[in-house]
């Protein structure tokens, strides 16, 4: 149906022409095409010598690429470009909507409707449900030429309550992609910085690159500004965001210290170098030693800012390095260096790791005799203050599994590994009181034996699995390095089979061990319900003792570990124990439990190191609830309680509301970490998301 | 109702009378001319009114079949039979209809056209669509343009024995 | 009562080993490919595998001045068993949680996850070879549709 400029095609049950008005008029399911748009109606009456086409009764008007308008009227020029249309409401993309008492069509394409509404939720025709909000305007422009969407006199109904005037109003036309423009504000309590609200605009620079400026002004410290800045490459990304004051430092008791400069920034980038490499760079840092990022709010791990290594809490890390995968390879370096967020501490007591190298590559040795994995580990680590740290490792694994008579599975396993090192000790002061350079070659080998058993049933799958894994490794003459990385053990399941057991390179296991574990499995046959439990223990042989207390594997007989862990549909709970071997108490618990049941769920973890020997307690307890209340609102309900220090760490409780077209979130947090002189923080947010308008509320 | 004036000139290969109260059969390319208008059709049956005094009245009612044509200046319709009613002065034709003026054509099944009032209906027929095709915008009125007017069969009226 | 050797055939091993493994980019990613080749050894399975993992870091043990004194890291192995012969894919899902203390010093940390990383990745391998050994087990053998 290709048709040059000028024609119109129209379709119709009865057509009748009026010789003496010169007017045709089509009636019955009529459909109109003209130059690609389509208009439908019951009648449509063409005037040919004026050029005009009015169309009445369920009117559609459809262009190519442009979302359905409808209306009960509708005049337009026979090119159905330009025209007005009473009770008029037009479907635009990513579904707002608008509905007009009266509508223009303008000839750029856009639409002018007087006495009309604009909103992205749910239209009833029979009006039986209010949708709940929607922008009433005495007019609404849909400017083509600016993509926006202009009101003047607009009212913000909430289901159908007026809640919100404003004479003029303009928001991004929803069918435009990224626009520049205003977001919604963040609005935000909290007893540390008073009401605060924090004004953000998206500057959309090209179609991969975009810049947010955000200033922030609060009743109880100078404004803030914080530019976030994204773009993105043919072969990678960067995002970096960064936020500055000027003002004096404050806690709980007010205002100390003198004005200056404060602020932050973060940046990370990733970037492929070619099908197997890629690098990237990580970048955290504070002004002086001061408590910026807690004082306005902004997270301690560089939330969103992340790169391949992560700081422990509390620390700050800046890194930048480059990995490489292949099929049967992994291989990275990396050079990084932390800063504490603390006052008190001395950055220079930090480590600055240059470099770090991690190699992994597994070879299949040939005629099946087993598989063959090399790997290298360097670190090499240098203190202002404090230690020095450089050592090298290389080390081979062999490791055959094979099927004997009777379904005994074993795998026999060697290891051989090289270590260079050369570490200085000194005080925090500066003065060396030691250097141990040396180098060794270690050895082990040993055997993994498991002989699982199935009773495979038509409900339930029976499988009982007794496992041995003996190891024998060679003896440590007197070059026995400092530890540095190897200093926290905690023995559990995933430990006791290790080949190599230690979590670092300083320390190494010599003399034999025996490590015997049992488990069992319930599964239901093809469903996810089951329950899996486990004992095991581990018995030195000979050796002397190199784990330190607390570790469960200090003594020759290891505590016993158990495990257990139980799925079903509403219901999953795990927990892992190390039980004293002699007294059976537990010097180790790790609990979780998750529930969902009809509209609530509940998830709570708890943590118990408290056994003899433990270098601190620990007692802490999670619960996280949240409730269905209807099918739009939900509470929630989440604490974090330090039972060892009988307070709670953090607390978070509020409601949300959630509908297709709308999101409100109230929340009141506390956070109760005592921080050099920041006492504990109190803040109430609240966040409403009108969809395709935009956001307001704190973050 | 202003009735049509002006003589009316019937022509065809062959005519017949079939009975004397007035009905004749035309047929073989017949054309029927009067003023501006022509029908033409492949066999038309005329019937006159009959005068009280037994002559022949003028011509009250044309049946057309077969390839039916009413043509008057820039409008040409077209069916597979027609109804021409000079009392009433309508035409009705239907079956295949064709209506082109100028450049605009409308296809359809049946059309009633009021040839002094202006009013022309054209019907889909049950589940038939009425289409048509108009030139809009700014070349004008369609039926100035040149659009090829479509043919009509048969060699158009032949001038009356001894000319008029 | 009714117990058989797992590996004795028939328990869905025997046609495991040298299976073809498609996994991701990360250090976990390789972990956990390596573990499940060196756990199944080498062969000539026909079968084929795609694995997702997505591993999650949480700080426990908060202390009052905010330090973590205890780390957990979870992993989640999405895979997707494509059986030999035509049968149709069969998806799972397996996870397992690891913990590790948190030495004082950073670099430490940074060192105890790494380890802590290996020793998950080893959990995670045995467990896929099982939840394979048991699809397998439950597929009808090879041809048939």
């Amino acid at each position: 149906l290709q048709d040059e400029d000028g024609r119109a095609y129209l379709e119709a049950n009865e057509l009748v022409e009026d010789r003496a008005r010169g007017v045709y008029i089509a009636r019955g399911q009529v459909v109109m095409y003209s130059d690609g748009r389509t208009v439908r109606a019951d009648e449509i009456h063409y005037d040919p010598a004026l050029g005009r086409i009015t169309a009445r009764g369920s009117v559609e008007i459809h262009e190519p690429g442009q979302p359905g308008q409808t209306a009960e009227y509708v005049e337009l020029d026979d090119e159905l470009r330009e025209g007005f249309a009473r009770g008029f409401a037009a479907l635009l993309e990513n579904n707002g909507r608008t509905a007009a008492a009266l509508a223009l069509r303008r000839a750029d394409g856009g639409v002018e409707l007087s006495d009309a509404y604009y909103t992205a939720c749910e239209l009833c025709e029979d009006g039986s449900r209010q949708p709940t909000w929607r922008l009433r305007a005495d007019q609404v422009i849909q400017d083509t030429g600016s993509q926006m969407i202009r009101y003047r006199n607009v009212r913000l109904d909430v289901r159908g309550v007026p809640v919100f005037y404003a004479p003029v109003f303009a928001h991004a036309d929803p069918s435009v992609g990224r626009k520049s423009g205003f977001m919604g504000p963040d609005i935000d309590i909290s007893n540390r910085l008073g009401f605060t609200w924090r004004q953000p605009y998206f500057w959309a620079i090209s179609p991969h690159q975009d810049l947010t400026i955000a200033p922030r002004v609060m009743t109880e410290a100078n404004p803030l500004l914080e530019l976030t800045w994204r773009k993105r490459f043919w072969s990678g990304y960067v995002r970096a965001q960064t936020a500055a004051t000027w003002e004096r430092e404050f806690d709980r008791d007010g205002k100390f210290g003198d004005a200056g400069l404060r602020g932050h920034m973060f940046a990370t980038g990733e970037f492929d170098i070619n099908r197997f490499w890629r690098w990237g760079f990580g970048v955290q840092a504070v002004t002086g030693g001061d408590l910026f990022l807690r004082r306005y709010g902004y997270s301690e791990d560089a939330e969103g800012f992340e790169s391949l290594f992560t700081a422990p809490r509390r620390d700050l890390i800046s890194q930048i390095w480059t990995a490489g995968r292949g099929q049967a390879w992994y291989a990275d370096a990396a050079a990084y260096q932390f800063n504490r967020l603390s006052d008190t501490f001395d950055d220079k007591r930090l480590p600055v790791a240059a470099p770090q190298l991690r190699g992994h590559y597994q070879l299949a040795l040939p005629a099946n005799t087993g598989v063959a994995e090399f790997s290298f580990n360097a670190l090499s680590l240098t203190r202002e203050l404090g230690d020095d740290y450089h050592r090298a490792s290389a080390g081979v694994e062999w490791s055959r599994p094979v099927i004997l008579p009777g379904g005994l599975r074993a795998e026999p396993f060697a290891v051989g590994r090289a270590d260079i090192f050369d570490i200085t000790e000194r005080t925090n002061a500066g003065v060396e009181t030691g250097r141990f350079d040396g180098s060794r070659a270690l050895g082990a080998a040993g055997a993994d034996v498991s002989w699982p058993f199935l009773r495979p049933g038509d409900r339930v799958d029976v499988i009982l699995a007794p496992r041995l894994s003996a190891v024998a490794a060679t003896g440590v003459d007197a070059t026995i390095p400092p530890n540095f990385d190897s200093q926290t053990i905690d023995l559990d399941r995933s430990f006791m089979f290790a080949p190599v057991r230690s979590p670092g390179f300083d320390l190494w296991e010599d003399g034999a061990r025996a490590d015997i574990g049992l488990s069992a499995e319930f599964s239901e046959a093809g469903g996810s319900r089951g329950v899996e439990l486990f004992a095991g223990r581990s018995i030195r042989l000979s050796g002397d003792e190199r784990f330190p207390q607390g570790s469960g594997v200090s003594e020759d007989r290891s505590d016993w570990v158990a495990e257990g862990r139980l799925d079903y549909d509403w219901l999953r709970l795990g927990a892992r124990a190390r039980l004293d071997g002699d007294t059976w108490s537990a010097n180790r618990v790790d609990a979780n439990a998750a529930v969902q049941l009809w509209r609530a769920s509940l998830s709570a973890r708890y943590t118990d190191v408290s056994g003899a020997g433990a270098a601190r307690n620990l007692r802490e307890i999670s619960v996280s609830t949240q409730l269905e209340l209807t099918d739009r609102w939900s509470g929630f309900y989440r604490h974090l309680h330090d039972l060892d220090a009988g307070e709670s760490r953090r607390i978070q409780t509020g409601f949300l509301y959630r509908d297709e077209c709308t999101i409100l979130r109230v929340y009141y947090q506390r956070e109760n970490e005592r921080v050099s002189r920041l006492g504990p923080s109190e803040s109430l947010k609240f966040e409403i998301v009108l969809f395709t308008l935009g956001g307001a509320g704190s973050r | 109702q202003t009735q049509q004036q002006g003589p009316l000139d019937i022509s065809a290969e062959n005519s017949e009378i079939l009975d004397p109260q007035g009905r004749l059969i035309y047929w073989g390319d017949v054309n029927i001319i009067r003023g501006e208008e022509r029908l033409r059709a492949d066999r038309v049956e005329a019937l006159f009114n009959r005068r009280q005094d037994g002559g022949d009245g003028g011509l009250r009612r044309v049946i057309a079949t077969g390839e039916v044509f009413y043509i008057r200046p820039g409008e040409i319709a077209r069916g597979d039979h027609g109804i021409y009613d000079l009392e009433a002065n309508t035409i009705t034709l239907t079956g295949a209809v064709v209506l082109t003026q100028g450049c605009n054509v409308s296809t359809g099944e049946r059309l009633e056209a009021d040839l002094d009032g202006g009013m022309a209906r054209l019907f889909g027929g049950e589940g038939g669509r009425v289409r048509s095709i108009f030139f809009t915008g700014s070349e004008g009125p369609a039926d100035t343009r040149d659009c090829p007017a479509p043919d009509v069969p048969g060699e158009g009226p032949r001038p009356f024995p001894g000319g008029r | 009562c009714g117990f058989q050797p797992l590996y004795a055939g028939g328990g869905g091993f025997d046609t495991l080993p040298g299976l073809a493994i498609q996994s991701g980019e990360d250090r976990f990613d390789y972990l956990v490919d390596a573990a499940l080749r060196r756990h199944l050894g080498q062969g000539d399975s026909a079968h084929r595998l795609e694995l997702t993992t997505r591993v999650r870091d949480r700080a426990i043990g908060i202390s009052a001045s905010g330090v973590a004194r205890r780390y957990s890291l979870t992993a989640q192995t999405r895979y997707v068993l494509h059986p030999s012969g035509d049968r149709s894919p069969v998806r799972g899902m397996v996870s397992d949680t690891v913990q590790f203390d948190a030495p004082a010093d950073p670099a430490a940390v940074i060192a105890a996850r790494s380890d802590a990383e290996e020793r998950a990745a080893r959990q995670i391998a045995e467990r896929l070879a099982f939840a394979l050994a048991a699809d397998l087990r439950r597929l009808p053998p090879p041809g048939s549709p």
